[in-house]
């Protein structure tokens, strides 16, 4: 990675596997479908996001959410590779002061390389102490508080994103394919 | 209450076609969901949900006009959310992205702006969910 902007010139990342073609991958379905959610008070976001859609037969969508506050949370930000292996990877996990309250948080969802459901999640939120803070939410470690929380979420009609190993980030990362029942 | 009948521009239509996509690394965010409209023929589209990172982030903030200036968030590797975005035609119908969002860095500390084009590269993936806007 090179000098920041010396050159007013965006940095550019240096991942460890070859430059892979096409640069965008998109994948288009004629039709999909939105739905308004109320997760109760005590379900876990992600991985209650995850189960509902996926009992309505939705496996990938793109879900916008706000509001609401937890009981129990935590959150990764990015941090240094050790080995090298990435040009970055997760931090140990934070545990802010509950309850935590949401501002703004988008979620995707899709499937992992066995299929099944995958969360990615990204929030800015106030902790109990007030301050704004943002990350990457951990599925199974963000318990919604009293009130619940209402999201909506696009589907993605016939097209799904599915996880496998990314040769050039050596991550595993969401990629669109054709051909999902929904 | 204020009269708002003067100026206000209402546009009826429908949502169309969806498109599902991912940016590969050291893409500008706002070029590469333009790239991905005009592939499909898209001149309208609204971004339901997006998801990723970038290697640094350039924001514009201050509200536009003479107070607009651009801060830099420097990274590497801010964690992105779009809130907001929105693509219609240029003057010469070319699709033209105005996306606003967040970013945090490695410190947990939370940023908002509009992406400024061509200063945001994504760093590991971009995860895209758009759909199509048909104006009446």
């Amino acid at each position: 990675m090179n000098d920041p902007h010396s050159s007013g010139e965006p940095r550019r990342v240096n991942h460890p596997g070859e430059v892979i073609e096409p640069r965008v991958l998109t994948e288009v379905s004629e039709t999909g479908e939105d739905v308004r959610l109320v997760l109760p008070e005590g379900a876990d976001l992600l991985n209650g996001l995850c189960t509902v859609l996926n009992d309505l037969g939705i496996t990938t969508a793109g879900v916008r959410l706000g509001g609401g506050s937890f009981t129990q949370f935590s959150y990764y930000t990015g941090y240094e590779d050790p080995t090298g292996y990435r040009v970055a990877t997760f931090s140990p996990p934070h545990h802010p002061p509950c309850p935590v309250h949401m501002s703004i948080a988008i979620v995707i969802i899709g499937l992992d390389e066995e299929e099944a459901p995958k969360s990615h999640c990204h929030a800015i939120f106030l902790d109990a102490e007030g301050n704004t803070l943002g990350g990457h939410l951990i599925p199974g470690e963000c318990i919604i508080g009293p009130g619940g929380m209402v999201a909506w979420a696009t589907s993605s009609g016939g097209v799904d994103l599915q996880a496998h190993h990314d040769p050039e980030t050596n991550f595993p990362l969401f990629h669109p394919t054709k051909g999902a029942a929904q | 209450m204020n009269d708002v009948t003067e100026g206000v521009i209402v546009e009826r239509g429908r949502f169309g076609r969806i498109l599902t996509a991912r940016i590969r690394p050291n893409v500008d965010l706002v070029e590469g969901i333009e790239a991905i409209c005009a592939e499909n023929d898209i001149a309208c589209a609204e971004i339901r949900s997006c998801v990723g990172s970038v290697m640094d982030a350039v924001l514009e903030i201050g509200g536009g006009g003479e107070n607009a200036r651009e801060q830099l968030v420097k990274g590497p590797g801010l964690e992105i959310a779009l809130t907001t975005g929105e693509v219609r035609p240029d003057e010469g119908g070319a699709p033209c992205a105005r996306l606003f969002g967040l970013v945090a860095n490695w410190n947990s500390d939370a940023f908002a702006g509009e992406f400024v084009r061509g200063r945001n590269l994504t760093f590991v993936t971009l995860e895209l969910v758009l759909q199509e806007w048909l104006p009446e």
